[in-house]
């Protein structure tokens, strides 16, 4: 049975035994969003299909499905079970996290630009890599750590400096800001004292690189996803009480700061999984929640359809990637800047002339 | 407090009254000119005051040759003349978007310039085949300008207008899709990629002092324009309506202030490269101590910013010798430290 | 007062695309097998990721380093694909933009594209531990016998260049490459010894305008000119500050200083013998135009890019022509 409320959105009401006095749980769910998630889960069935049987090998899109089950061509077996498929299967995962992540920065700052982007995460991540490519002469798993880090210890910063009696969104965007020029800048001098291979090296590592990834990357990937999401998911409640404003949602017993921080913290740690594997990727974390936000057309936070979003956003940037200039392929995240950017500044344009 | 009231310093200026601003302007001057001296004098190579002048003066006199003249006339005398140039367009540029935007944060950086000069410089190198510093600085000019312009034009639309929270939006989202553009074209032409290499950290060096006269004109314009809308801006500094009824019109001293930062901005870009935070910090410091009269402020800003983008090519030139730091890593080494320390101090909420 | 917008039409652009797009590729596909090698004759090769049995004699090999191409033709080898250098083609000889022109590609510096390799049908796979880690290498190895060799430092080209050639079986045509190498620089070392007893300095790209960069012995060119053709360092030049990269940048203001104490001085340039836009600046500069090496006309420009003992041979002859000689009858 579906409810209209009184903003006429339609929901249904999931309940574990229909009739009795005591259901175990009760679910609530808003009907749009539902047709959203299987809509973009849908698409990106699709756009997976296309990723697989397009390279320099074009399979039928039958004999990929007949590889997947287990019989094709040894060949095809090679090169859409061993190389293409984790690569999508990484695309779309990472891609997710990235949108999970976005989504809940963005609440957190109640700011559309609060991303790990801006907030200095990406720049010390490729400080980070950059240290150990251009000093340590990289190596993938050092450079990941090496990323890690320092994305890490920038956050930390960004955060501490921002903080006064609390944390506000856009204190914590101009010290982002501020905090990634300096960084950008150090950059700038370790790249400028490197030589031409090693800075070229670490710029395509720094633009965010799925070439190369397979299921070395994806299995610890799906392992750890599979641990912080639901963590993650759990503070979405609260959240949501939050965005109503602190002092209504103190009302409600909600510890403010600390789920703040928790949220904060686990959010953090989506966007390091994620640039740990493929190199700091921008904008999906930015832009895949406002897409997710204007197709569900509510501006509650909603992480489930913006990880979606995400995933389905990284898997076609990846494949307009290595297609657009074939044989040249370029890395992933130049050309999600160059969507997600694109995207963004036709959003303000659009906002500007609606209201 | 919302968007549109004027900024009011936490405290009273500390400087009060004409007469003693006046003197104090006259002591900044002294420094900038022992600053100039100073950045003649300093470098890689110490070369004693004494020596500076005397080899001024052989200058003057159209004799002199030798390693020390060659090297304080020939390289560090245009660099001076460039940083102090270049120094007060991008403070005076920086003081009229904080004046018009009401916005104590805001840079000519933060709001799109320098990535829409790369970008336009990628586009130089890599489709015109520009190679030479001349060539960077119509294409770094065009960008810059266009950058700017654009900003501006999307920002104050909707009825909103140019608040201070759009424009940076704005100014970020436009800034971070140029410069993943010229990311990509980096990546795909090596030629671009070794160019953007040095060009994208802002430097004042440049053998060619044609480079600086080709862009003077503009300077000096926008200097002019700077000046002449000074006054209105402290009219529109009460509020829009009490600012109209006082004859100043509103619209106009917009505009007039877009122009000349679009020209200081996009000149200064054009002949140094990026360098950022230098109109964030200066005009920020002056207000602090000469109050909220725009007139001041733009005078001390006009001198005060040159001495801090000298002293950081100076820093540049000492820290890593042999080598050199470029002056754009220094500025925002320093600056971004200040912005932080500004963004906490502030109350963050009216904006 | 939000209006509940038509859901369907938003998901239906993206929907329709997607099947669009699978019904295109729903065509007949192209696979073709690799070429099988069962029967084929072959040895056992020593690489930095272990023992790898390769064919004896090897008709497809696709290289996938940057420097694998060249090591290959100076042995007389021409690979069937390797990677893509069209974009900076002119900084390369003219021999070797033919072969560049002629080959197909497998992805670029840092971004190898493994299925361009697979489709090159190769029968053996060469490569360096630079840019060839051991997971790429695994997955190599399931196209084709994948050989990745290293050396003692980072662009040993020497090292490389031998096991290059000895997993291609052209071990004899290194060895011979390598004694004429040889033979030639003991000549040139005698005949010119009094020119390169003379304080010598090589200098490279600066970072700002009007500087330039000092080479120094042990960096790929340095190597070269300091260790291999016995110049002598000039004295004038500073110790090298960070760490042994074989070169530094040094302040335009400093060219007095640091080059006042050399003679001849040396300078990079492409094939064709014409300096890059920053180092022709540089050595108009007053400054450069006033030093002993300079007044004296003691500059030269020499293409250095050396890989393999072809272009070893190359670079000896033309820094005979170009240097040794005029310095002679200077």
């Amino acid at each position: 049975m579906t409810r209209t409320d009184s903003a006429g959105r339609r929901s249904f009401v999931i309940r574990s035994s229909q009739g009795r006095r005591q259901p175990v749980f009760s679910v609530r769910v808003d009907l749009r969003l539902l047709v959203v998630c299987v809509g973009l889960i849908g698409a990106t069935i699709g756009v997976l299909l296309v990723a697989l049987s397009v390279g320099d090998f074009h399979i039928a899109v039958g004999d990929v499905v007949a590889t997947l089950a287990g019989g094709g061509t040894p060949q095809a077996q090679l090169v859409v079970g061993e190389w293409r498929l984790p690569r999508a299967l990484l695309g779309i995962v990472l891609g997710a996290a990235l949108g999970m992540s976005g989504s809940i920065f963005q609440s957190l700052t109640r700011n559309p630009l609060g991303s790990p982007d801006i907030i200095g995460f990406s720049t010390g991540a490729y400080t980070g890599g950059l240290v150990v490519i251009l000093v340590f002469g990289g190596g993938y798993l050092p450079t990941a750590l090496g990323a890690v880090v320092g994305g890490l210890l920038t956050a930390v910063l960004v955060y501490a400096l921002a903080y006064r009696h609390g944390i506000q969104g856009f204190r914590l965007i101009i010290v982002g800001i501020g905090v990634s020029a300096t960084l950008a800048s150090v950059n700038s001098w370790l790249v400028t004292r490197a030589n031409l291979d090693d800075a070229l090296q670490a710029a395509l590592w720094g633009s965010g690189s799925l070439n190369g990834l397979g299921y070395t990357q994806l299995w610890p990937v799906l392992g750890l996803l599979v641990i912080v999401c639901p963590v993650l998911l759990a503070h979405t409640p609260a959240l949501r009480q939050l965005e109503l404003g602190d002092d209504s949602a103190r009302a409600l017993g909600v510890r403010a700061e600390a789920i703040r921080l928790s949220s904060l913290l686990w959010g953090i740690v989506l966007v390091a999984i994620a640039t740990a594997a493929a190199g700091p990727i921008a904008f999906i974390a930015l832009v895949a929640p406002q897409i997710s936000r204007r197709l569900v057309g509510t501006a509650a936070l909603a992480p489930i359809p913006a990880a979606f979003a995400g995933g389905l956003l990284l898997l076609s940037s990846d494949l307009v990637a290595q297609r657009a200039f074939a044989p040249t392929q370029l890395p992933v995240g130049v050309m999600t800047v160059i969507v997600g950017g694109g995207y963004f500044v036709w959003l303000l344009v659009r906002e500007g002339r609606r209201r | 407090m919302n968007a549109r009231a004027p900024i009011v310093p936490d405290h009273a200026p500390i400087v009060r009254g004409t007469g003693t601003r006046v003197i104090i302007l006259v002591v900044a001057m002294a420094a900038l000119v022992v600053c100039v001296v100073g950045s003649l004098a300093v470098g890689a190579r110490y070369i004693p005051p004494s020596d500076v002048l005397r080899a001024l003066m052989d200058a003057a006199e159209g004799r002199g040759f030798g390693e020390v003249h060659e090297i304080v006339v020939g390289l560090r005398l245009p660099r001076a003349f460039v940083g102090a140039v270049v120094g007060a367009s991008l403070g005076v540029a920086g003081a009229l978007i904080q004046a018009l935007t009401r916005n104590p944060l805001a840079d000519p950086g933060i709001l799109g310039v320098n990535a829409g000069a790369g970008f336009l410089v990628t586009v130089g190198i890599g489709w015109f085949g520009v190679s030479d510093i001349q060539g960077y600085v119509w294409f770094s000019f065009a960008g810059a300008a266009a950058a700017t312009l654009l900003v501006f034009v999307i920002g104050a639309a909707g009825p909103a207008g140019a608040t201070p929270v759009r424009l940076t939006l704005v100014g970020v989202a436009l800034g971070a899709l140029l410069s993943g553009i010229s990311s990509m074209i980096s990546l795909l032409n090596p030629t671009v990629f070794r160019g953007m290499r040095f060009w994208g950290a802002g430097t004042l060096t440049s053998r060619d002092e044609h480079v600086l006269w080709a862009v003077l004109p503009f300077i000096i314009l926008g200097l002019i324009l700077a000046a002449t809308v000074a006054a209105p801006l402290n009219a529109i500094a009460l509020g829009e309506d009490l600012a109209r009824s006082l004859g100043a019109g509103v619209v106009r001293t917009r505009i007039t202030v877009i122009i000349a930062v679009t020209l200081l901005a996009g000149a200064a870009t054009a002949a140094a490269g990026p360098i950022g935070f230098v109109g964030l910090m200066v005009p920020h410091v002056v207000r602090w101590f000469v109050g909220p009269d725009q007139r001041w402020i733009l005078a001390f800003t006009a001198v005060c910013a040159p001495i801090l983008l000298l002293g950081a090519d100076m820093i540049g030139r000492v820290v890593v010798t042999p080598q050199e730091m470029q002056v754009g890593i220094v500025t925002a080494f320093i600056g971004a430290p200040v912005l932080v320390f500004l963004a906490r101090r502030r109350k963050i909420t009216g904006l | 007062m939000p209006r509940v917008a038509p859901m369907r039409p938003r998901l239906a652009a993206p929907l329709t695309v997607a099947l669009l797009l699978v019904s295109l590729t729903a065509c007949s596909a192209e696979v073709a097998e690799t070429a099988a090698a069962e029967g084929a004759e072959t040895r056992s090769v020593e690489t930095a990721y272990g023992e790898v049995d390769v064919p004896a004699e090897p008709l497809r090999i696709v290289a996938v380093s940057y420097d694998t191409p060249w090591q290959l033709a100076a042995v007389g080898v021409t690979p069937v694909a390797m990677q893509d250098y069209s974009a900076y083609a002119d900084s390369f000889t003219a021999d070797q933009q033919e072969l560049i022109a002629d080959t197909d590609t497998v992805g670029a510096f840092f971004d190898l594209n493994i299925e361009a390799v697979m489709a090159a049908k190769p029968d053996l796979i060469v490569g360096d531990v630079l840019e060839i880690d051991e997971a790429t290498f695994d997955e190599l190895s399931k196209i084709a016998p994948t050989v990745i060799f290293e050396g003692e430092y980072r662009g040993d080209w020497r090292a490389i260049g031998a096991s290059v050639a000895d997993a291609v079986g052209e071990g004899d045509a290194f060895e011979s490459a390598e004694a004429k190498y040889d033979d030639e620089l003991a000549r040139v070392q005698t005949e010119y010894s009094d020119v390169l007893a003379r304080p010598w300095a090589a200098i490279g790209d600066g970072d700002v305008e009007g500087g330039f960069s000092v080479l120094y012995p042990g960096g790929s060119v340095g190597a070269l000119f300091y260790d291999d053709l016995g110049a002598t360092l000039a004295a004038s030049i500073p110790e090298q500050e960070d760490g042994d990269k074989g070169w530094m940048y040094i302040s335009p203001e400093l060219t007095t200083t640091v080059l006042g104490g050399a003679e001849i001085i040396v300078t990079g340039a492409n094939p064709e013998g014409e300096l890059s836009d920053s180092l022709a600046g540089t050595v108009a500069t007053p400054l450069f135009v006033e030093l002993p090496a300079s007044a004296s006309g003691q500059v030269y420009s020499v293409w250095s890019s050396v890989t393999d003992y072809g272009t070893a041979l190359e670079w000896l002859d033309s820094v005979e022509q170009t240097v040794l000689i005029p310095a002679t009858e200077s």
